[in-house]
């Protein structure tokens, strides 16, 4: 069921001598053991900023590194933390400033499939546009890019490395192996991993939570349903990448109060209230939940899901029409499952944890060697 | 005689007639480039479809529709002439028009000389709505997948239906193999493109509710795993794509 993904693209030295030479990378490895279940489905990854294993090593170092914030005190990592799936546990995220920001962090996780459009209400085109916004933003890194390239000129170890994976020090290069260290993010050994490879079955509540992840109900042919599955795919479980069909009201408030979301990007009046849908891989470990961290716990999506929709003119039609009963009170937005079918439920988004991505030593601090030296033992003792 | 071929003026018409021809013979090949581009215009009966903001009579029934997402599969598309078929290789061409640009698919054909018809399938074939492969538009975590259990949606209708101030949800999502239908053209094209082939087709959401069975709206808003419903609207959108007549005229130059 596995297919290794051997990027081949190696770093290309052009000098066209009407443009001026580039400055070459020194070395390029090619990412060899970059594997991924294949019903994940095709991917891309940049033609300029092929994964190699010198990018991906810098990306991880400049990830962990408060070098990155005016003060040198915050770092991606504070936000995005491994133990959580790279989010913070935060109601909404603090940074240099201390101001706490509009929005939750977000788990970083298999971020090479899904919604191809980065932030809750997608507006940024791709991870490299991405990585230089934190860094700058007055409330999160607050850092100048000028400064912060010269601080990286004088950095004892960076200069070798930059010129290794890119050649020269810039913010696009700074970006480009953020980006390159992110994609290798892949979290695909959850027991729904393993129950889909065929190692392991689900327990009988496990089962029948995935079951109604999966259906959308039609009462008429007696099929019940949580109908996740209408936004949050079926294995990559988060929103579609095709175009912005990844971004969908799911009725959290109502329309005075609905925010801009993906019409701050599109400037579509259909488009506002719509957020990207988020994977749920390892969803048990990165409350609280929605773009403003609104929700504690899982039985509160749960219970928001099945009874608390709030109706606005750009809510999805396919929750309006979602119910598991045949009539309803007229006007009424429920899904109608039982206790233990949303418990249900529950269990099965519980079996998307997956403890290798969590403690995977590939993906730890680097400035930690502590926590790498037992990482290693405890993977060595496997 | 040799003077007269020498002579200046002569030399600059016979340099002149050659550019000419050359350029004449360029033009026939960009005139005769070996593609096929399929273009579709969806329509509601005789109104073109604009989504979200058009609201549409119920074709059989009472009250008005707006549609927020329309999208189907077009697939195994074939040319067929009279002692050969062409079929295009990984077929499955998801078709949307929520676009700027018109809705065009373009192929390379081989050959074209005798093709005189145009064949596809509206849906996914089972072989492939039972893969879980993502070849063409397929794609297992794509909004047109069901479940790995249950295949495609082929035919995908979203919007909101209004009657009398009331207001319901429109989700038409059909799929299930047997609901596989083929669809035929011809493929008629003036003497001129014997290498080429543009084809537009008209593509009548009205068709979805009328073409054989009356589907309305009012009493039926929705469209899943109902084998009966299903079946009825799959016999409607065998008729979805046909040649543009003369609504599409005016979007055709
Ligand atoms: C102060 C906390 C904070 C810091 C520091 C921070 N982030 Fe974030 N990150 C967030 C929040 C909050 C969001 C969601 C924000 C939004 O949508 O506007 C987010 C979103 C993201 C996303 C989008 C994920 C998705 O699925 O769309 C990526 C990628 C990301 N951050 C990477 C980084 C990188 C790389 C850095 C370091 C350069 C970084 N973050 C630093 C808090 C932080
Ligand atoms: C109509 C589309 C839609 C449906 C159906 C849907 N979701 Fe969501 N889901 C979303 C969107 C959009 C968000 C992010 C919303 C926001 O924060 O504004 C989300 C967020 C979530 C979150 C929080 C994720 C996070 O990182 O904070 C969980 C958990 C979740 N959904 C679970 C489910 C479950 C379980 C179901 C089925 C019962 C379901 N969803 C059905 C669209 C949907």
């Amino acid at each position: 069921m596995f297919r290794t993904l051997v990027t081949t693209t190696s770093v290309a030295g052009i000098c066209i001598g009407l443009f001026g030479c580039k400055q070459e990378p020194l070395t390029a490895t090619p990412l060899k053991d970059f594997e991924a279940p294949f019903v994940f489905g095709h991917f891309q990854v940049p033609a300029d900023n092929a994964l190699t294993v010198e990018r991906v090593a810098l990306g991880r170092l400049l990830f962990y590194d408060p070098i990155l914030s005016k003060n040198n005190q915050v770092s991606c990592a504070s936000c995005h933390q491994q133990a959580r799936a790279f989010a913070d546990g935060k109601h909404t995220s603090v940074g240099v400033s201390g101001k706490p920001l509009a929005f939750n962090s977000m788990s970083l996780v298999n971020l090479l499939w899904g919604p191809q459009h980065f932030f809750w209400d997608g507006r940024a085109k791709s991870l490299e546009a991405q990585a230089l916004v934190p860094i700058q933003h007055p409330d999160e890194m607050g850092q100048d890019l000028d400064i912060l390239v010269k601080e990286l000129s004088t950095h004892a170890e960076y200069p070798s490395l930059f010129a290794a994976a890119y050649g020269d020090i810039s913010p696009q290069h700074i970006a480009a192996a953020l980006a390159s260290f992110q994609r290798t993010l892949i979290s695909a050994n959850s027991r729904y991993d393993q129950y889909l490879r065929g190692e392991i079955t689900l327990t009988d509540q496990e089962e029948l939570g995935r079951k109604l992840f999966m259906a959308h109900p039609d009462a008429k042919a007696s099929q019940r349903g949580g109908n996740c599955i209408d936004c949050h795919s079926q294995f990559v479980t988060a929103g579609f990448s095709t175009r912005l069909d990844g971004f969908s009201n799911n009725g959290l408030d109502v329309e005075a109060d609905l925010k801009p979301g993906l019409a701050a990007v599109t400037g579509k009046p259909e488009h506002r209230g719509l957020f990207k849908v988020p994977s749920l891989r390892n969803i048990a470990v990165t409350a609280p939940y929605m773009h403003d961290g609104r929700f504690a716990t899982l039985a509160q999506v749960l219970a928001h899901y099945n009874s608390g929709i709030e109706p606005s003119t750009t809510l999805s039609p396919l929750i309006v029409e979602a119910n598991n009963q045949v009539s309803d009170t007229a006007g009424a937005i429920s899904l109608n499952l039982s206790e233990s079918e949303q418990q249900a439920i529950i269990a099965f988004l519980h079996t998307l944890t997956d403890t290798d991505f969590l403690t995977n030593p590939a993906f730890s601090d680097p400035f930690n060697r502590a926590q790498d030296a037992t990482a290693q033992v405890s993977k060595d003792a496997r | 005689m040799n003077n007269f071929l020498t002579s200046k003026r002569v030399r600059r018409v016979l340099w002149g007639a050659l550019v000419a021809m050359l350029m004449m013979a360029l033009g026939a090949w960009s005139f005769w480039p070996n593609t096929v581009v399929i273009t579709l215009h969806p329509f509601v009966g005789t109104q073109p479809l604009t989504l979200n903001e058009k609201v549409y009579q119920n074709p059989v029934g009472v009250g008005e529709f707006s549609v927020r997402d329309f999208q189907f599969f077009m697939s195994n598309i074939r040319f067929v002439s009279n002692d050969a078929t062409q079929t295009v290789m990984d077929s499955y061409h998801l078709v949307r028009f929520d676009d700027a640009a018109p809705m065009a698919l373009v192929f390379d054909a081989s050959s074209l000389l005798g093709v005189h018809t145009l064949e596809f399938g509206i849906g996914v074939d089972s072989a492939a709505n039972s893969s879980l492969k993502s070849r063409g538009d397929l794609d297992p975590n794509g909004r047109m997948a069901w479940s790995w259990e249950v295949g495609y949606k082929f035919v995908l209708l979203e919007g909101g239906f209004e009657h009398q101030g009331q207001a319901h949800p429109l989700v038409y999502h059909v799929g299930f193999s047997e609901n596989y239908k083929t669809i035929r053209v011809p493929l008629n094209r003036p003497w001129y493109q014997m290498f080429s082939a543009k084809v537009d087709l008209l593509v009548d959401v009205k068709a979805l509710f009328d073409a054989v069975h009356g589907v309305n709206m009012a009493d039926v808003n929705t469209i899943k795993f109902d084998r009966q419903d299903a079946r009825r609207m799959a016999d409607n959108y065998a008729h979805l794509v046909i040649p543009c007549d003369n609504r599409c005229v005016q979007g055709l130059k």
